[in-house]
């Protein structure tokens, strides 16, 4: 670049900024020294350039900090969580072999799923023994008649809902009939063939059912099946119980750790141990 | 931003922008109240804030805190002001004080780049983008602010 009286200051000012490259501060340097009337410019606007007070110190630095959280939870025993999740993996594989051993005995026939599947449903759940209900008369509907009057419609005694179900009467409107004559249809008499099957039925889903296998063998479509054990339930309740007796130890041994929390520069210990 | 890094800006930072604003408006108070918002500031904006940024996002806070002092104060000063400034006779040959009255005789914008300049040492770039002039703006203020402190340098040292 070309130096002249011109452009001289403007280059200085550069200089004092300390804005121009290497070879031109020094091409200003050097000429500056060739003439004492540009160094002595120079050497003014050197000493515009302001220095910064070291001793003016903001006063309350401390105010604009903020706290450091650094949670350090279980200090001691940091194994434990290894021993937790060691816990609850064997949990879960132990409910998952039962439930899978559920599922094996469900897909094994039993005389009781045999049975279950000849008779239906509601006879299993509520066994109905060999019962010839009385032929229904115009006195006995009187009667059912004068408890659907009452003010109580609505809690009407559950004797009387069992009789008109066994008796298999629908009335919907009773009261628009002022005499019920007897039906002879409403009669519903059991074959003898039907009446042996509950019996033997009864005698199965009894509780001393497994005893009597007999009885089951005299079902109709009776099928010899597999006589399971329980021995493998067993086993597995063992092993539950096992399991329970390390998350009690577990849960006493956590009541003893103690955990501390650092805000800033304190640390807040909690548990039986503190850490202040 | 982690809470420890803006702690570090604080540790860092702090004094710098205090002197910056005291130089700047001229008052302790203020200048610790700028101080105050710069880093509540850059606080709420730590998530957006990079740490190799702090200081520029600091000092552009600070500066701005400055100027909306200097314009509710409504002291504008320019170069006729400097030629009225009042002389007083010096106790000694101290220039420190001397460019300090001197420093106190620059238009408010002037006086900011001169800061920012001689002492954070930032560039004429730099200056640009943290006050948000334009680069020719930047040297224009500056070399006025250069010439106008050599004249009264030069104009102290005739008296004494």
């Amino acid at each position: 670049m070309q130096i002249t009286e011109q452009n001289i200051e403007e280059l200085i000012l550069h200089y004092i900024d300390g804005e121009l490259d290497p070879a031109t501060a020094e091409d200003v340097l050097e000429y500056a020294g060739k003439h004492p009337k540009f160094a002595a410019m120079l050497e003014d606007y050197q000493q515009t350039v302001l220095s910064p007070d070291a001793n003016m110190m903001y006063p309350d630095k401390e105010g604009l900090l903020r706290p450091e959280i650094t949670a350090i939870p279980f200090r001691r025993r940091p194994a434990w969580k290894f021993s937790m999740a060691a816990a609850a993996s064997v949990l879960l594989l132990l409910s998952v072999l039962a439930i899978k051993h559920i599922r094996n005995r469900e897909e094994i026939p039993t005389a009781g799923k045999i049975a279950k599947s000849h008779t239906g449903p509601a006879q299993i759940a509520a066994p109905i023994l060999p019962v010839i209900p009385e032929p229904v008369t115009a006195k006995h509907n009187a009667g059912i008649n004068n408890m659907t009057r009452s003010p109580h419609r609505n809690n009407r005694p559950a004797a009387n809902i069992q009789q008109g179900s066994a008796t298999q009467i629908s009335q919907p409107k009773p009261q628009k009939q002022p005499e019920i004559v007897p039906l002879p249809s409403q009669k519903v008499m059991r074959i003898p063939q039907e009446i042996e099957l509950n019996a033997t039925m009864a005698a199965v889903i009894s509780p001393q059912a497994e005893t009597a296998v007999p009885a089951r063998q005299n079902l109709p479509e009776w099928l010899p099946v597999r006589e399971e054990k329980i021995d493998v339930v067993n086993e597995l309740v063992a092993q539950f119980k096992e399991v329970k007796e390390r998350f009690e130890e577990g849960g006493r041994t956590l009541k003893n750790a103690s955990f501390a929390l650092k805000i800033g520069d304190k640390e807040i210990g909690f548990g039986k141990k503190n850490h202040n | 931003m982690t809470t420890a890094e803006y702690n570090q800006c604080v540790q860092e930072w702090a004094d710098a922008l205090f002197r910056f604003a005291c130089k700047s408006i001229g008052n302790e108070d203020d200048a610790k109240d700028v101080v105050q918002q710069s880093f509540v500031t850059l606080w709420e904006k730590r998530d957006e804030v990079e740490i190799l940024k702090s200081k520029s996002f600091l000092f552009t806070v600070a500066y701005r805190r400055c100027m909306d002092i200097h314009r509710s104060r409504d002291k504008i000063r320019d170069d006729t002001m400097l030629q009225e400034a009042p002389v007083y006779p010096l106790q000694g040959y101290d220039l420190k004080k001397i460019l300090d009255r001197a420093l106190n005789t620059l238009d408010k914008q002037s006086r900011n780049l001169v800061l920012l300049k001689d002492y954070e040492g930032y560039n004429y770039e730099e200056i640009a983008v943290l006050t948000g002039l334009n680069l020719t703006q930047v040297k224009v203020y500056l070399h006025r602010a250069r010439k106008s402190l050599k004249t009264y340098l030069v104009s102290r040292e005739r008296i004494i």
